[in-house]
C-alpha cells in the first residue's frame, strides 16, 4: 500500500452487508475509530428499517483554524452536494458526535452498481468533510476569469482575494497547512513537524526527493513543489505557529489544470493526506531500517 | 579484503590492521597498587610507565580510529563517517544496537570513549582465549562493514523517498 484509500473499508463493507439484505430489517450498531482521530458510529434498527444513521466525530481543532459548529467550514454544503437527496443531515447530531447523516434506503439508485458506488462514497465521509475548506479554495480557481479578464477587473479581484488570504486548514490534530489563493494559482504550504529529530532527519531526506520527483517525465504535469528550511515568503504575515516545525516547509502550487473535473477530488485528497503520507512512509522506513540493523548485528555476532 | 572496498578505504584498513598487529602484544600483568587485582591498565591509567602513546589513524576529518595501548590491554575507538544528519542518525542507531548487545561481543565496550562512536577493549585474556588474528580480522571487518552498511541504508532510504514522492506526484496526473 503506497497511497491511502479514500474510503474507510470497514464502513463500506458494513454498508454493503446492509445492501445485500435490504428486504430484511437488520440491527446494526457499530462504533469505529479511524486514523486514531475520527470516530464513526453506524446504526440501523429493526424498528425503523428505512433509515441508517451515520455519525461522525472529528478531532477538536486548534483556535487558529476557523470552524462552524465544530465542523470545518463548508462541510455541510459539501455533504449535501456529494450525496444529494439520499442523505438528510439530522438537525441535532447524536450525543457525542458532530454530525449525523440519515441515509434513506428507499431512495437508493436502481442499479446495483450505482448503489455500491454510492456506498463507497458514503464511506469516504471523512474526505468530504475534512476536505471541504480546501475543495472550496481550489474551486475558486475554476470560477476565476481567464488572465486577460483578470487584468481589467484586477482591482476588484485583488480585494476579494486579500480577504481570503491565508486560510488555515486542519487535517489531523497538530497537522495543518496553509492555503493561499492567488490569481490563477493556489499555494499550499505545509509546515512539517516530526515527533523527534531522528524522524525529522528521515523526513527531510524524503521531502528533498519530492522536489526532485517532478523532474521525472511521468509527473511533468504535477504541481511544482518546493522545499525549504526557512518559512517561505507567503508565511510572513500568517499567524505564528504554536510549535515551530522541525523539518522545514513544503509548498505546492496548484494550477487550474489540477482541479479540472474529476481531478478536484483527487487533488483535495492528495493534499489533505500529505502529512500522513510522509509520516507513514518515514515510519515504514524506520521499521525497515531496524529490521535490517538487527539482522546485520546478528550476522556480526555469528561471524565472531 | 573484499574487492568492493573503495581505493581510499584500503590503505586505511591495512594501516589499522598493521597497527593492531603490533599493539596486540599483550601480557598478563597484575595490578601494581592493589594485591591480587588484575585489571586493564588502559582503563585505569594509574601508572604511566605501563602505557604507550596512543595512535590515531585518520581516513579523513570525520573518520578515524584511536588505538590506546598499554601492557595488558588495548582500547580501540572508532569514529564513523557522518557527513550529514541522515548518516548521523543511521550511525547512532546502528551503534546503539551494537552497544546494547555488548556482552555477546565480549570485546565491545558498553560506552564509547569521548569523541568516538564505538569502542573495543581487548585484554591479554581475550588474546589468550581467541586467536589474535581473528580478533584483528573482526575489528577491521567491523570498520569496513559499518561504513558499507551506513552507505547502503542511506541509499535505500533515498530510493524509498524517491519512489514515495513519484507515487504521490502521479496522483495529480
Amino acid at each position: 500500500m503506497i497511497l491511502f484509500e479514500v474510503e474507510n473499508r470497514f464502513l463500506r463493507e458494513t454498508f454493503e452487508t446492509r445492501l445485500r439484505n435490504l428486504e430484511k430489517a437488520l440491527e446494526i450498531d457499530v462504533h469505529l475509530l479511524e486514523f486514531n482521530d475520527i470516530r464513526y458510529r453506524l446504526q440501523a434498527s429493526v424498528k425503523d428499517p428505512r433509515y441508517m444513521r451515520l455519525s461522525i466525530k472529528i478531532p477538536a481543532a486548534s483556535p487558529q483554524v476557523p470552524m462552524e459548529d465544530s465542523l470545518p467550514l463548508g462541510a455541510i454544503e459539501a455533504v449535501e452536494e456529494a450525496y444529494g437527496t439520499l442523505v438528510e443531515v439530522q438537525k441535532v447530531p447524536e450525543a457525542g458526535y458532530d454530525l449525523t447523516l440519515k441515509v434513506d434506503l428507499h431512495q437508493l439508485p436502481p442499479t446495483e452498481e450505482e448503489r455500491f458506488k454510492l456506498m463507497t462514497k458514503l464511506a469516504a465521509l471523512r474526505a468530504i468533510i475534512m476536505g471541504a475548506p480546501l475543495r472550496e479554495t481550489l474551486k475558486s480557481l475554476l470560477s476565476q476569469p481567464m488572465a486577460e479578464m483578470g487584468e481589467t477587473e484586477g482591482g476588484g479581484l485583488q480585494t476579494a482575494y486579500e480577504k481570503k488570504k491565508n486560510i488555515v486548514i486542519l487535517h489531523r490534530p497538530g497537522e495543518f497547512f496553509y492555503a493561499f489563493p492567488q490569481s490563477e494559482k493556489v499555494t499550499i504550504v505545509f509546515p512539517m513537524r516530526f515527533k523527534d529529530s531522528n524522524d525529522a532527519a528521515l523526513g527531510v531526506a524524503f521531502l528533498q526527493e519530492f522536489m526532485e520527483a517532478r523532474r521525472g517525465s511521468a509527473s511533468s504535469c504535477a504541481p511544482p513543489c518546493s522545499y525549504s528550511r526557512t518559512p517561505p515568503q507567503e508565511l510572513e504575515d500568517a499567524p505564528p505557529l504554536e510549535k515551530q516545525p522541525n523539518a522545514g516547509f513544503v509548498s505546492f502550487i496548484i494550477f487550474r489544470r489540477h482541479v479540472d473535473g474529476e481531478r478536484l477530488e483527487k487533488t483535495t485528497w492528495a493534499i489533505s493526506t500529505f502529512h500522513a503520507y510522509v509520516s507513514y512512509h518515514v515510519k515504514c522506513s524506520k521499521a525497515f531500517m531496524h529490521t535490517r540493523m538487527r539482522t546485520r548485528v546478528e550476522s556480526l555476532i555469528q561471524d565472531k | 579484503m573484499a574487492s568492493s572496498t573503495s581505493s581510499t578505504m584500503r590503505p586505511y584498513l591495512s594501516s589499522i590492521r598493521e597497527t593492531l598487529n603490533t599493539a596486540l602484544c599483550l601480557q598478563n600483568f597484575p595490578c601494581q597498587e592493589v594485591e591480587r587485582h588484575n585489571k586493564p591498565e588502559i582503563e585505569f591509567q594509574t601508572s604511566p610507565e605501563l602505557l604507550l602513546d596512543p595512535i590515531i589513524i585518520c581516513r579523513n576529518e570525520s573518520e578515524r580510529v584511536l588505538i590506546e595501548r598499554s601492557i595488558n590491554s588495548v582500547r580501540i575507538s572508532v569514529k564513523v563517517k557522518q557527513a550529514d544528519e541522515l548518516e548521523n542518525i543511521l550511525a547512532k542507531k546502528f551503534l546503539r544496537f551494537l552497544s546494547l548487545r555488548a556482552e555477546t561481543f565480549e570485546v565491545l565496550r558498553r560506552k564509547a570513549v569521548d569523541g568516538y562512536d564505538i569502542s573495543f577493549l581487548i585484554t591479554n585474556f581475550h588474546c589468550e582465549q581467541m586467536n589474535k588474528n581473528k580478533i584483528i580480522d573482526f575489528i577491521v571487518q567491523f570498520v569496513e562493514d559499518i561504513d558499507k552498511e551506513i552507505n547502503e541504508l542511506k541509499l535505500s532510504i533515498n530510493t524509498r523517498g524517491r519512489l514515495v514522492a513519484a507515487e504521490f506526484m502521479k496522483q495529480f496526473v
